[in-house]
């Protein structure tokens, strides 16, 4: 067992010696103090803390930078989509083939003829061309709409003075 | 007690501590063991949200891949009357924006509760301007609208789709589950200010969007089909109609137009009559388009030949009931192009009876008629075709010639098509294949094939129709000049509710050119009066006269052949 051993050594209280020879005073030399300096120590726990919420704050600034960021390009993308939606929406409104129909007509075109085909290995006409004509008489001068407009344009502003009842109030135009 | 003492008061103290912690224990215990899960699940559910991605539905292509349907990001603006402050200045502001009149806005305004739709279906640009008015009780939320850029073209094959997105007729509706696609969800946890936090129970799966379908459709050719009918239409007064376009070589249709139609981006204005698909779900009396059913069975058969001549005379009687041919005539020699040309009831009723009741039947059946075609379209009508122990008297004089008989437009357009694809019928096809989001296509099924006639029965048929746009034939309506069609006219009645309607069915079905015919065109008006000739000829004319044009089909270069009607051909 060693702490009896040791339990003398802890009791500095020394024990009148038997005799009165006084023995060498054994003394424990006191323990090298084992503090280090306080000041580093704090200093370096002050700092590890200071670091620690640093890099906190950082990491949720940066978080919320970046989930900012992510609100603002998925707006953007919302908007780029609802534009290219538009943009498609009138590609595919011009491309519809009644669209284009109506807008040959009004351009004065009409159906193709039948036509012939030229067979190149003996140079033979197949098929009997014929012009194309029209199904009804085309006014090449002015479609429908340019002809309207003018005198719809010239009648708007009289009716108010001539109308038997009130004219109805001015829809707001939309833009 | 005297509480003075240390110990005592030491004692006190721990009791007094234990049982404060046993108080916190048991508490403990029943928070975190007994209830911890519900009130785990409830704190999870005030911060966790769960957002579903709906899926984007698929698009419904043509033939070439130009858009027939899409869906498109919408807004419904919505009101909440019990936030409105001033209902008739609101209503003043909001009518030219969203295009509703003032009183009835006003009505909508103050209705109770705390939901009114004002407006469903707005543009997002649309739906924008009215949100920047900055009304007090007015909202948006994104809604998703199917839009159709044609608006009727194909409509009555692409169908439509109801107010939630669920496909309910046409293409639309048998597609469905293609198109739907699969919605995803998003779970996120959120701050009490509803901005999302980052954490590990974010989850998201993604929506998978529906395939597109292709169709075997031809965009420019089906408008020109639905222009050519309606314009007909109306010249003739006409109910009913339609147009069917196939390919000879495939049996995809290249068209197939209605009448009457409707806008398929609008379907709730449209009369429940206009929204169905009339090329396969109106049953009609085929009349005698039907005749070359009887012809190439007989021939098949070979119970005459294409030598044939048979001996006519001016009629004949079957059951009690007398049946006579258009053209007055004597007891005369009639080839079978004759026959076809000049609609003969009483050569293709003898021709009938050298096939048999049986024969002509099972003929039937082997066309495809009395059963679906395979198309696979909603509402398809199987027709009707009696077997011989159904047949009374008059039927042997009837059924031959196509009355007494119900088939629908596709039925007859597919006999052609099988007398076209030198007597191979195939399934008819709607569907070319289906698109994935990220463009991979996969086709649809390769159509079945069924023998029905040799080819050279086929060829013989081909020939024998032939003469129909000539001078003395039913269908000269129908001539393409410097082409040569072959095809037939056919006048029949409507049966609807077991009672013939008013009028007659109408109807011309015809491919060209002649000798490798690559389109069968039939056309089927429902007309207060007229005849197959005259009054669906033209739009088959107009129709396979683009066709022939668009797909640059050169002529044969040969004149049609003549008519041999009482004499025997060159070489007998």
């Amino acid at each position: 067992m060693t702490a009896p051993a040791r339990l003398p050594a802890v009791r500095p209280r020394p024990q009148p010696a038997p005799g009165g020879k006084s023995a060498p005073s054994l003394r424990v030399v006191p323990p090298r103090s084992l503090q280090a300096p306080r000041a580093p120590f704090v200093a370096l726990v002050v700092g590890l803390l200071a670091a620690g919420l640093l890099g906190l704050l950082l990491l949720n600034t940066v978080i919320a930078e970046d989930s900012f960021q992510l609100h603002t390009l998925q707006q953007r993308g919302n908007a780029l989509d609802l534009q290219q939606q538009q943009l498609q929406r009138d590609i595919d409104a011009l491309e519809a083939p009644t669209a284009l129909a109506a807008r040959a007509r009004a351009m004065g075109m009409v159906p193709a003829g039948s036509p012939a085909f030229i067979r190149l290995s003996d140079g033979k006409v197949l098929g009997v061309p014929e012009p194309a004509t029209s199904p009804v008489p085309i006014r090449l001068a002015s479609p429908k709409p340019s002809a309207a407009a003018p005198a719809a344009a010239a009648r708007t502003p009289k009716p108010a003075a001539t109308a038997p009842f009130p004219a109805p109030a001015p829809q707001p135009s939309p833009r | 007690m005297r509480l003075g003492s240390p110990g005592k008061r030491l004692q006190f103290g721990l009791v007094a501590v234990l049982v404060l912690f046993a108080v916190i224990g048991g508490r403990l215990v029943q928070l975190q063991g007994l209830d911890g899960t519900a009130y785990a699940s409830q704190a999870e559910r005030l911060r966790l949200r769960t957002v579903v991605l709906p899926a984007q539905r698929g698009d419904i292509l043509d033939r070439d891949g130009n858009i027939l349907a899409r869906t498109v990001a919408a807004r419904t603006v919505f009101a909440d009357p019990t936030l409105v402050v001033d209902p008739a200045a609101t209503a003043a502001r909001l009518a030219a924006p969203l295009g509703v009149d003032q009183p009835t806005l006003l009505t909508q305004l103050t209705k109770p509760g705390r939901f009114v739709i004002l407006k469903r279906a707005m543009l997002p640009e649309a739906a924008q301007a009215v949100v920047n008015l900055k009304l007090a009780g007015i909202g948006t939320q994104p809604e998703s609208q199917r839009e159709v850029p044609g608006h009727d073209l194909a409509a009555n094959v692409i169908g439509f789709v109801g107010r939630d997105g669920t496909g309910l007729a046409g293409i639309e509706s048998r597609y469905d589950t293609v198109l739907r696609g699969k919605a995803g969800v998003h779970d996120y946890q959120t701050a009490p200010g509803g901005q999302a936090m980052p954490s590990d129970l974010e989850r998201t799966v993604p929506a998978v969007p529906g395939r597109s379908v292709q169709l075997t459709l031809d965009r420019d050719l089906q408008f020109v089909a639905q222009q050519a009918l309606s314009e007909r239409m109306k010249q003739t007064g006409a109910y009913t109609g339609s147009a069917v376009v196939l390919d000879v070589k495939t049996f995809q249709v290249m068209a197939m137009a209605s009448y009457p139609t409707f806008d398929a981006g609008n379907p709730a204005v449209a009369p429940a009559t206009a929204l169905g698909n009339a090329a396969v779900s109106n049953v009609v009396e085929p009349g005698s388009i039907h005749k070359a059913v009887t012809i190439s069975g007989a021939l098949q058969a070979g119970v005459i030949d294409g030598n044939t001549v048979m001996t006519v005379p001016p009629t004949i009687t079957k059951g009690g009931k007398t049946f006579r041919d258009t053209h007055k005539h004597g007891t005369v020699g009639i080839t079978l192009m004759g026959i076809l040309a000049q609609s003969s009831n009483v050569g293709t009723i003898e021709i009938a009876d050298r096939l048999g009741a049986q024969g002509v039947y099972d003929y039937q059946r082997k066309f495809g008629l009395g059963s679906k075609t395979g198309l696979d379209f909603p509402g398809e009508s199987p027709g009707i075709v009696q077997p011989p122990s159904k047949w009374s008297g008059p039927s042997y004089g009837g059924i031959p010639i196509g009355l007494g008989v119900a088939v629908t437009p596709l039925q007859m357009a597919v006999v052609y098509a099988t007398i076209a694809n030198n007597g191979l019928r195939l399934t008819p096809s709607l569907v070319r294949g289906f698109k994935t989001a990220d463009g991979d296509f996969v086709a649809a099924p390769r159509p079945k094939a069924t023998r029905v006639v040799s080819p050279e029965v086929a060829a013989i048929m081909r020939t024998d129709l032939s003469a129909i746009t000539s001078k003395h034939a039913t269908g000269k309506s129908a001539a393409i000049p410097g082409y040569v069609v072959a095809g037939k006219t056919g006048t029949g009645q409507r049966v609807e509710n077991g009672h013939y309607t008013q009028g007659n069915v109408t109807s011309f079905i015809g491919m060209a050119p002649a000798a490798n015919p690559r389109y069968v065109v039939a056309v089927f008006v429902h007309a207060p009066n007229g005849v197959g000739g005259a009054v669906s000829g033209p739009v088959f004319q107009e129709l396979m006269g683009y066709l022939l044009r668009h797909y640059r089909v050169p002529p044969e270069g040969k004149a049609p052949p003549e008519l041999f009607l009482a004499a025997a051909r060159p070489g007998d």
